[in-house]
């Protein structure tokens, strides 16, 4: 709303006034940047550390993993934990980690090139004590979390969660095509109840810094308006760490530069150095920074009929079935994508379209072990 | 011949008188008696007794002396006997019954004996023995008046046989003999012993001169330099009338007080007359005063389309611009296409960058003090001009004749056609306009008091591309009185008022039709003295104090929208200064001059003010409480002492070394998230969590000048540093935001540079060059103040372009034509850019460059500019010119900003050019 300055210069602009392409002399070599994301986890849970690399701004490509890298955790009491390698440049292990020693990361690219971390502390996160939902504006959900630190030590927090919601498809298929035939579809074949899952893609962060006690109190986290998530039943599973007082400026800040999309007249991003670098050039840029915590977690239902919303499925309509043509099969079940659903009064297969008669289109059949 | 005359006649005061009689005159007899009467009184008597029509130049004869007592004798045996002593001729036109008086040189009434002859090489210059007493060509004659000039010797004060030694004082007034306006700050020089002295706010001038003969000079800026030989008996009063430099009718020509360079205690001033301005090719021809400032040494703006202008590594918002003692808060037209104040009403434009007078302050870079200009007090006067985008129309006169004078005008634009003429449907929703209107009042009490008024009104809006409206104002009034309370003390006592606010509205769109609301009130009341103590100390000291109300901002819906209504409480606040300056004399080669200002701010009430948990990063997440405050209540005060000193030492009399200190306070700060002057700018007052800025800095400079001050040469070195200057978090929300304090970072600055500039004000070919190589940077290192920036190094300010280089040329190939021309080349600003792209926690991010780690492309711009004079007959009802140039001769397509889409996956960088070709354009300008 208040962007428009920009395009009055534009107007400006009159009859001489052009637009050219700028391109800053960037080293390519400068945009290979080592990114390392994620934290040492204390407890039982997998510690999951993911390696890629930046891409230069005119690169259309898929950001790169980065493989076949050796990635271990050394205490300062001499001991080595090595993270076994995984697809998508993903280092995994299950850490023994104490609260009293600290603990760094070293990296070995494949290139040989060694990376390490500072030493960081592991801190302990506390429970999260609920989450928490409520309506806001008749039209959306906000999910909110609450936790608190008796001790006063947590202060600085993260979370991120996943969620996980049961849906329907619009008709329910009670046959199956197979080998140009038509069975009746077994309950462990069903594709009519499926679960769909969504991973958080911002960065939350908390602080209690300016409280006099440790309290976390409603804090959204997310704010989802109503949809096809409410069909049925709304899962979401928070997961909460703690931060390092300088981690969590780091990511408030890769937060601001990333998150707020720039414009023209925009304050100007600010990039701040992580704690992770090059062994054998400090000035080199590494993206990401480390650090230790345990994980909580907190999962929570939400049923439709805890919300006043019935969602309403617009795209397949009630009467939708069309009835096969004979000889059909092949050209509607093989070569189109389409789902048969029952037999009609006179014996003849209704059919329709996959999205509307398949939810595996939409999301998976196979009930999650957590789903109540 | 006639042609000859007639254009000499422009530079002569006319007078007429009754018809002649028809007897022969040179053998008539009369009788003349006058006691230690003026010239005029002796006109006067030939008018009435021998029916002549006298012309003469006031200037040559206003300090003569003619005592006659003659009678029964003929016309030329009294005219002998009057002038005798005297270097005037006379030459008496027995036909018309004319009668002229001229100084040096005789005018030759008859044409040259070969003039009939078709040889036109000797028609023009006779080839007569005694050529040079003899001239045909008043300007060359001029050029021989000037030698001759210091024949003529006008005695002061009472006439003894022997002088005895000692100094004398010589007061008087300095008139243009046009219009009778004083001229203000002429300066009396003497060049040996050298001593020198300026005229005040009333024309007027003290200077005290070892008795005896000796020869002063006067100067003024747009004025004929004058020489006056004089004897000095005792105490005396001598008025000098002079002549405006007849060429500068209508022409232009670059001037500058020329010894002051030199001479002048104060150091980074630049003066520049309303003519400079004028000359200089500017976009569509419209004279422009910030255009021209910025082409000074030390003065840098981020891109064309910008009227904000930095000076020596300071912010836009630490210029102090002030239209006759009133702040003009935003300085532009159309987001700066256009200055805002119209140079028709602009007298003179003084830029202090580095000794700032005690009496300004508030502002931690610079004072840019625009005086206004008054009416012409003896006749009725006027000026149009009409261009392609703007039109302008002023008169001025005399409302009570030598006694009160007024001007009035105004401007407006008519650039829509323009944007209509583009056939990109973009700008099918587009507007914009603006206006200016200007009244000055100024009336003469009498010889001792003076008061004046100035109102100006300006108004901007526009829309363009989007149906958000936006519109601006500034509005200034001022009432001074100026009042000379003894010989020793002067006096100026002012009130005035600044207003600017802006208003963005949306009325269309029904969901989101807004109105967003900023006004600014600033009181100023001020008073300011000069005393002059002795020959070795002047005083300069007064008291002023600001009153502030801000409405930072409200936002409203219109109509059914649903933007939910939103108002930041008022603010409000005083400032106050008291200061003291002494101008030290300590020896005629040594000059200090010394001052100290003390300024208090107080922050009042009625506001409620959030407090932050002390040692941590003044954000959201760290406020502790929430105080109100009451209506007039103090809610927090600051004060403190400012500095100004500086020293002169004349190493010749055109040589000069000069130093400064200075210290400053800026309460005051404008909040803005681009780096030009954007609408929706918010000027935020220092609060508890707001500091005020300070600053100090320190130069050095030499002075040289060349050729009799023809040409001057200087170069000025200086550092400063800078506190509390505000900076912004990444993704600051600055607009309607109740908690501005946690989106700034408090920075330290710093900057430094070396200044070269070489200007030759005089002759056919004048101008300038300047060469500036300098540095500004901040710092920004404790996470309590803010945010870390590039690891708490010192980074480059948004406004860094280390080499700076310009060029004015101005050439004169006659008096009706001239032609100009301008060269910039700069280093291109800083800028922050995204280097690589990355993904992290489930989404893509980009990873920017150190702040300020790149550049947009190196400036460079050339415009040529000619002048077109018509005639300069003196009688005719107007006086026109023509002014054609084009803007961005070479057409570069210079990077005003850049800034980076995502295209396909990929992102990419583009830079705007706002004037990415040649423009030219045409200007028409009458004077009547």
């Amino acid at each position: 709303m208040f962007k428009q300055h920009y395009y009055l210069v534009l107007g400006l602009l009159l009859v001489c006034s052009c637009v050219d392409p700028f391109e800053p002399k960037i080293e390519s070599v400068d945009t290979h940047f080592l990114v390392v994301e994620g934290a040492l986890i204390l407890g039982n849970e997998t510690t999951v550390i993911r390696l890629s690399r930046t891409a230069s701004l005119a690169d259309t490509a898929y950001i790169e993993p980065e493989n076949s890298a050796e990635v271990s955790v050394i205490g300062d009491d001499g001991t080595i934990q090595p993270l076994t390698p995984h697809e998508n440049g993903e280092y995994q292990a299950m850490l023994d980690l104490q609260m009293n020693k600290n603990y760094y990361l070293a990296i070995t690219t494949r290139d040989g090139t060694a990376y390490r971390s500072d030493l960081v502390t592991p801190k302990r996160s506390p429970p999260i004590d609920s989450v928490s939902w409520k309506v806001v504006g008749g039209s959306e959900v906000e999910i909110s979390v609450n936790t608190h630190d008796s001790e006063n030590n947590s202060i600085y927090y993260t979370w991120d969660y996943v969620e996980t919601w049961e849906f329907n498809a619009a008709f329910n298929s009670y046959l199956e095509y197979r080998n140009g035939a038509f069975f009746d579809r077994s309950s462990d074949n069903q594709i009519y109840t499926c679960w769909q899952n969504n991973r958080s893609k911002i960065i939350l962060l908390g602080s209690t810094a300016a409280l006099n006690q440790d309290i976390i109190y409603q804090k959204p986290i997310l704010k989802l308006p109503f949809s096809w998530k409410f069909s049925k039943k709304y899962s979401i599973l928070v997961n909460q760490r703690t931060l390092s007082k300088e981690a969590y400026i780091y990511f408030e800040n890769m937060k601001k530069n990333s998150e707020n999309l720039g414009s023209f007249y925009d304050a100007q991003p600010t990039e701040i150095k992580g704690n992770l670098y090059s062994v054998s050039d400090p000035e080199k840029i590494v993206v990401g920074y480390l650090y230790a915590s345990s994980i909580q977690q907190k999962r929570i239902f939400i049923e439709k009929d805890e919300l006043e919303y019935l969602y309403r499925e617009t795209i397949c309509p009630v009467d939708g079935l069309e009835v096969l043509e004979p000889n059909a099969e092949v050209e509607i079940f093989e070569v189109g994508s389409n789902v048969p659903i029952r037999y009609n009064e006179a014996g003849v297969v209704l059919y329709i379209n996959k999205y509307c008669g398949d939810c595996t289109v939409r999301g998976f059949n196979q009930r999650p072990s957590f789903w109540e | 011949m006639k042609n000859v005359l007639a254009t000499a006649f422009i530079l002569v005061n006319l007078f007429s008188l009754s018809y002649s009689s028809a007897q022969n005159i040179s053998t008539q007899v009369y009788s003349f008696e006058l006691e230690d009467g003026s010239f005029f009184d002796f006109r006067t008597m030939l008018e009435k007794h021998a029916g002549l029509k006298v012309y003469f130049d006031p200037a040559d004869t206003d300090s003569l002396k003619i005592n006659l007592s003659i009678s029964e004798r003929d016309l030329k045996t009294i005219l002998e006997e009057a002038l005798k002593g005297t270097d005037l001729l006379y030459a008496l036109d027995e036909k018309s019954n004319n009668l002229f008086f001229t100084k040096g040189q005789k005018i030759i009434l008859d044409l040259p004996s070969n003039f009939i002859e078709n040889d036109s090489e000797k028609a023009f210059y006779p080839v007569a023995e005694d050529q040079s007493d003899y001239v045909y060509d008043y300007f060359q004659a001029l050029n021989n008046f000037n030698k001759e000039e210091k024949k003529k010797l006008v005695p002061i004060g009472i006439k003894t046989n022997k002088i005895t030694p000692g100094k004398a004082t010589i007061k008087g007034q300095v008139r243009d003999a046009e219009n009778g306006q004083p001229v203000i700050g002429a300066s009396i020089i003497l060049e040996e012993p050298f001593t020198g002295t300026a005229t005040d706010q009333f024309g007027n001038y003290t200077i005290t001169l070892p008795k005896g003969s000796r020869t002063l000079k006067i100067k003024a800026v747009g004025m004929r330099d004058l020489e006056r030989n004089i004897i000095l008996y005792s105490d005396g009063t001598m008025d000098i009338e002079m002549l405006e430099n007849v060429v500068s009718l209508n022409e232009v020509v670059v001037r500058s007080d020329r010894d002051r360079n030199v001479s002048n205690t104060q150091m980074g001033i630049e003066k520049i007359s309303i003519k400079t301005i004028k000359q200089i090719p500017s976009v569509m021809g419209e004279p422009d005063v910030l255009r021209v400032i910025q082409t000074l040494p030390g003065v840098k703006t981020v891109g064309e389309a910008s009227t904000g202008f930095n000076v020596r590594g300071g912010a836009v918002d630490q210029n102090l611009i002030l239209y006759n003692n009133a702040p003009i808060y935003n300085p532009s037209h159309l987001f700066g296409f256009f200055s805002a104040i119209n140079s028709d009403f602009i007298n003179e434009v003084e830029l202090y960058k580095s000794s700032i007078p005690s009496k300004f302050g508030g502002r931690l870079s610079s004072v840019m003090d625009m005086s206004a200009k008054f009416g012409n007090k003896k006749k009725i006067s006027g000026a149009a001009g009409i261009g392609l985008l703007t039109s302008k129309f002023s008169v001025g006169g005399p409302l009570i004749k030598e006694k009160t004078s007024f001007l009035v005008g105004g401007r407006i634009t008519y650039s829509n056609w323009l944007l209509n003429l583009i056939e990109n449907s973009e700008f099918k929703n587009s507007s914009g306009s603006f206006y200016d209107t200007n009244i000055n009042v100024d009336h003469a009490i009498n010889e001792k008091s003076s008061i004046a008024f100035t109102g100006y009104l300006s108004n901007d809006k526009f829309q363009l591309r989007s149906d958000s409206v936006f519109s601006y104002d500034n509005v200034s009034g001022t009432l001074e009185w100026k009042q000379k309370i003894s010989e020793k003390t002067y006096g100026e006592v002012g009130i005035s008022f600044s207003r600017y606010n802006y208003k963005v509205a949306s009325e269309e769109d029904t969901v989101n039709a807004f109105q967003l609301k900023f006004l600014l009130n600033q009181y100023n009341l001020n008073a300011d003295f000069r005393y002059s103590l002795n020959s070795k100390h002047t005083l300069s000291y007064g008291v002023s104090t600001i009153y502030y109300s801000l409405e930072p901002g409200s936002l409203a819906k219109f109509g059914t929208s649903q933007i939910v209504p939103d108002e930041l409480e008022e603010e409000q606040a005083l400032e106050s200064a008291i200061y003291l300056e002494d101008q030290y004399e300590i020896s005629p080669k040594l000059t200090f001059n010394v001052g100290l200002r003390y300024s208090i701010y107080n922050y009042l009430g009625r506001k409620s003010v959030f407090t932050y948990r002390e040692g941590l990063p003044v954000e959201a997440n760290n406020r502790l409480d929430t105080v109100l405050y009451d209506k007039g209540s103090f809610i927090k005060n600051y004060h403190g002492p400012e500095y100004r000193l500086a020293a002169r030492y004349l190493l010749s009399n055109s040589l000069s070394v000069k130093v400064s200190y200075n210290t400053l306070r800026q309460y005051i700060h404008m909040l803005t998230n681009s780096t030009a002057i954007s609408p929706t700018d918010i000027w935020k007052l220092s609060d508890p969590n707001i500091q005020p800025q300070f600053g100090d800095q320190i130069s050095l400079g030499v002075y040289k000048n060349f050729l009799s001050g023809i040409v001057e040469a200087s170069i000025e070195g200086y550092y400063k540093n800078i506190k509390n200057y505000l900076d912004y978090k990444a993704g600051a929300q600055l607009v309607m935001n109740h908690e501005i304090e946690t989106d700034v970072i408090k920075t330290k600055g710093k900057a430094y540079g070396v200044e070269l500039m070489v200007k030759k004000s005089l002759g056919k070919l004048n101008g300038w060059i300047t060469y500036v190589y300098s540095k500004s940077l901040l710092q920004a290192d404790n996470i309590e103040t803010g945010e870390v920036i590039n690891e708490g190094k010192w980074y480059p300010s948004n406004f860094d372009k280390p080499h700076d280089f310009s060029f004015i040329g101005n050439y004169k190939f006659s008096h009706r034509f001239s032609f100009s021309l301008n060269a910039t080349y700069s280093t291109g600003r800083p800028i922050t850019i995204p280097i690589a792209k990355y993904d992290y926690l489930g989404s893509e991010r980009v990873y920017y460059s150190e702040r300020n780690a790149y550049r947009i492309p190196n400036y460079f711009r050339a415009d040529i500019s000619m002048n077109i004079e018509g005639n300069h007959k003196v009688h005719q009802k107007t006086h026109n010119s023509w002014t054609v140039g084009i803007y961005n001769i070479t057409g570069r397509r210079n990077a005003y900003s850049t800034y980076f889409v995502s295209e396909n996956g990929a992102i990419k960088g583009y830079k705007l050019s706002i004037f990415g070709s040649a423009i030219p354009y045409v200007n028409f300008n009458i004077k009547f």
